[in-house]
């Protein structure tokens, strides 16, 4: 059985249709990167797969069982890490993360536990534990965020655009994060507008412009170029 | 029920954090409390039978101390009324605004529903400035009633049983209901501007309406302020309810 599984989705936001017929399967231990245009629904189908927000057609199932339960259990089976890191200024690392691990049921000392063991794994140094966030690079946020994610020890990672606020050190330091994760038994779909880390990484990538234009192996196409191309044709 | 804790513990962490934020606070409720008391502490200095005493009663007419004292305590709790429920509401318009800026709405709305979200953050608003505000208000009158003492003072200070129901029950209870219909309303206008003013009209309308009745309250007895604690939390509930329901919240866009 697919991990994540995705059949005729469609959004509606304020009469708009701004996605429409998404299907995919997703297996765990698979990276399924999404490609697209600005405004092109990639935001909402995280959200959507994150249960944030209701399909208005279709169904998303996550090993079998309808995405808003599993959400709804509140247990960190999905994990979201977006654009922005989404913690707390004024707390310190290690307080973002004893707060969002209550939230999914982990006492204080688990998630301090699994907290550092998860940065150790993606080499964040432990004085980002210990210092306000609101000090920290927008590097160090996007590997808090990423150890927030991985500490509830998901079964789905969601990656909306985690490097587009970081310089291509930083950037490159997180994808590493990602490719060590590759192949574990957790499900990531990864959306970004980095075509290169998008190819490199996911062992499918997929073309979302409101509609779904199909997901294909990055080794189909050597080049960049030719899968730009080739989604500019599918337009 | 939980996750509502999770959220009270959080801001009250990131408040003390805020400093400047809390010695706002206190100064200006500070102020208020000393303009209290300078007021008592006048009322009582023109007691008629003095010199000073009788030259007020030739240039304002005959006054009735204790009216006059009785005055001063019930606008000292309708300040302090309106000092806390002000401050819940500027804390809970900011809060959704806040959520939303550290980009972190997201996570919460994975994890919680939207009316929890509203309990939690409008339970978290109104905490500090309510116990700020029981503290220095409370505090200030409690001495002045024992300074000042006479039967229309009393009642309306921390020594009468209605005060306490008053500013544990009534204050909390509107300021909720106001910090929760301030979120509510943020999370709507979106534009922190806004928001902002969209608090002030809140603050305006209750501290018009239920300022009044509230104060009045007091000086009837302790189920009276009781009255007026409960409607609060039918407000503040109704609040809750109607703002998670709405769709408003449940979006992070």
């Amino acid at each position: 059985m697919s991990r994540v599984s995705v059949a005729d989705v469609a959004c509606t936001r304020g009469g708009r249709v701004v996605l429409r017929d998404v299907s995919f399967e997703l297996g765990a231990g698979e990276v399924l990167g999404i490609l697209g245009p600005n405004g092109g629904g990639k935001s909402t189908l995280i959200r959507l797969l994150a249960g944030v927000l209701s399909p208005s057609q279709g169904t998303i199932r996550v090993d079998g069982e309808d995405v808003a339960s599993v959400a709804r259990r509140a247990t960190g089976d999905l994990a979201l890490v977006g654009s922005k890191a989404g913690l707390y200024p004024l707390l310190t690392g290690l307080e973002n993360l004893t707060f969002f691990g209550a939230l999914v049921g982990l006492d204080a000392a688990e998630a301090a536990r699994r907290g550092r063991a998860v940065a150790q794994r993606l080499s964040l140094p432990m004085s980002a534990f210990d210092r306000p966030v609101a000090e920290a690079s927008s590097g160090t946020l996007q590997k808090l965020a990423l150890v927030r994610a991985l500490m509830v020890e998901p079964r789905v990672l969601l990656l909306d655009e985690p490097t587009s606020h970081l310089d291509p050190m930083a950037s490159e330091a997180l994808w590493g994060a990602v490719r060590e994760l590759a192949g574990r038994d957790l499900a990531i779909v990864l959306v970004t507008h980095d075509l290169r880390a998008a190819l490199a990484l996911s062992d499918r990538v997929a073309w979302l412009d409101g509609s779904w234009r199909g997901a294909a192996a990055p080794s189909e196409e050597p080049s960049p170029d030719r899968w730009l191309a080739r989604w500019r044709g599918a337009r | 029920m939980k996750g509502v804790v999770l959220l009270v513990e959080r801001q009250l962490l990131e408040l003390t954090r805020d400093r400047g934020g809390v010695f706002a606070v206190v100064v200006t409720y500070g102020l208020v409390a000393a303009v209290v008391a300078a007021a008592g502490a006048a009322a009582a200095w023109l007691t008629p039978g003095t010199a000073r005493g009788d030259l007020f009663a030739e240039l304002a007419g005959p006054q009735d101390p204790a009216g006059m004292l009785g005055a001063v305590f019930d606008v000292a709790n309708f300040l302090a009324f309106s000092q806390v429920v002000g401050t819940s509401a500027v804390y809970g318009a900011h809060a959704i605004q806040h959520e939303r800026a550290a980009g972190t709405w997201t996570h919460l709305l994975a994890r919680m529903s939207p009316s929890t979200l509203l309990g939690g953050l409008s339970l978290g608003a109104m905490w500090l400035p309510t116990a700020l505000g029981t503290l220095l208000f409370g505090g200030t009158l409690a001495v002045a009633a024992l300074v000042l003492g006479s039967e229309g003072v009393l009642e309306r200070s921390p020594w009468s049983g209605a005060w306490w129901v008053g500013h544990l029950l009534g204050i909390p209870t509107w300021s909720g209901a106001v910090a929760a219909t301030a979120a509510a309303a943020s999370a709507f206008v979106r534009d922190p501007r806004s928001a902002q003013q969209v608090a002030w009209l809140v603050v305006f309308v209750v501290v018009s309406v239920v300022g009044p009745m509230w104060w009045s309250a007091l000086a009837s007895g302790a189920w009276a302020s009781f009255g007026v604690a409960v409607a609060g939390a039918v407000v503040w509930g109704l609040a809750v309810t109607a703002g998670g329901r709405s769709g408003f919240l449940a979006t992070d866009e």
